[in-house]
């Protein structure tokens, strides 16, 4: 079973970057807003299930970015994102899910 | 002799709002990374200057240093090319890793597929270390300036007290300008 938590830790091991903080951190969307901005300067914010949101969702950030296309397998999903964070919901979406991320406060 | 080595990415980008992925592996006999000039190079003909058609951001060292984020502009096609200068960077490159980045679209409207390259200046030469007897270790370094801070904090404090007439004790702390009664 592929656990998130571990490939995390290889690969800021890889880099040789120590954790000081590992935590959770969701934003919920909502009808009918279709654009969210979150800061995560100085720290990285790792999607975990991007099996769970809807085609051709965007998220751009300063260091990182993803849109979301059919297929999308839970393995590639695994994005880190770092500075501003913009996710965009697709315009014609009916599905508002929760989108979680790890949140890892670097050394 | 240092010989500068150019590292070219060249990135399509088809679609508006496209991502668009790479990486690239820098020869392992360069040791540094000196400057970047990300610019449009083909395929978007306008009559006015466009300061961003899309923004590139990149990462060194497999991910472990990220050290590009810039916005890229397209010329009008009547305006003579400028000869752009690299803006500075100053990334020691460990061998056989990777640059990393993304490439994201933000053309609003009259799209043209066109192409973005990042160009990399490397040198086979790593950084030159100032040698240590030259330079006072960081805790000595410390250790003086606190000295100093404390001397100037005392004088400082004397002349104040002196100017208001005050002759009480002081007691004198170092992380603060002067002492508080």
């Amino acid at each position: 079973m592929f656990d998130h938590l571990i490939h995390i830790h290889q690969q800021f091991k890889q880099r040789e970057t120590g954790i000081e903080l590992q935590r959770f951190r969701s934003i919920t969307t909502q009808n009918p807003q279709k654009g969210y901005e979150l800061d995560a300067y100085n720290e990285y914010l790792i999607l975990t299930n991007a099996h769970a949101l809807p085609i051709g969702t965007r998220i751009i950030s300063d260091t990182n970015s993803l849109e979301i296309v059919q297929g999308h397998s839970s393995l590639e999903g695994i994005e880190e994102f770092s500075g501003l964070i913009r996710i965009e919901l697709p315009q014609e979406t009916q599905q508002y899910p929760v989108i979680e991320f790890i949140q890892i406060v670097k050394e | 002799m240092v010989g500068t080595r150019y590292n070219i990415i060249r990135l399509q980008v088809d679609r508006p709002g496209q991502i668009v992925r790479f990486q690239h592996k820098i020869p392992s006999y360069l040791k540094r990374c000196t400057g970047f000039v990300a610019k449009h190079v083909q395929g978007v003909q306008t009559d006015f200057y466009m300061p961003e058609i899309g923004w590139i951001s990149a990462s060194f060292n497999s991910l472990k240093e990220e050290a590009i984020v810039a916005p890229i502009s397209a010329q009008p096609f009547y305006e003579p090319e400028e000869p752009s200068g690299f803006q500075t960077l100053d990334v020691s490159l460990k061998p056989g890793q990777l640059v990393v980045g993304v490439y994201v679209d933000s053309m609003k409207s009259n799209f043209f597929p066109y192409m973005v390259s990042l160009y990399l200046r490397c040198v086979p030469t790593a950084r030159i270390q100032v040698s240590k007897q030259t330079d006072p270790s960081p805790k000595e370094t410390k250790v003086i300036h606190s000295r100093i801070d404390a001397k100037s904090n005392r004088k400082n404090c004397e002349d104040y007290s002196q100017e208001d007439d005050n002759t009480d004790e002081h007691d004198y702390n170092n992380d603060q300008l002067c002492s508080i009664i």
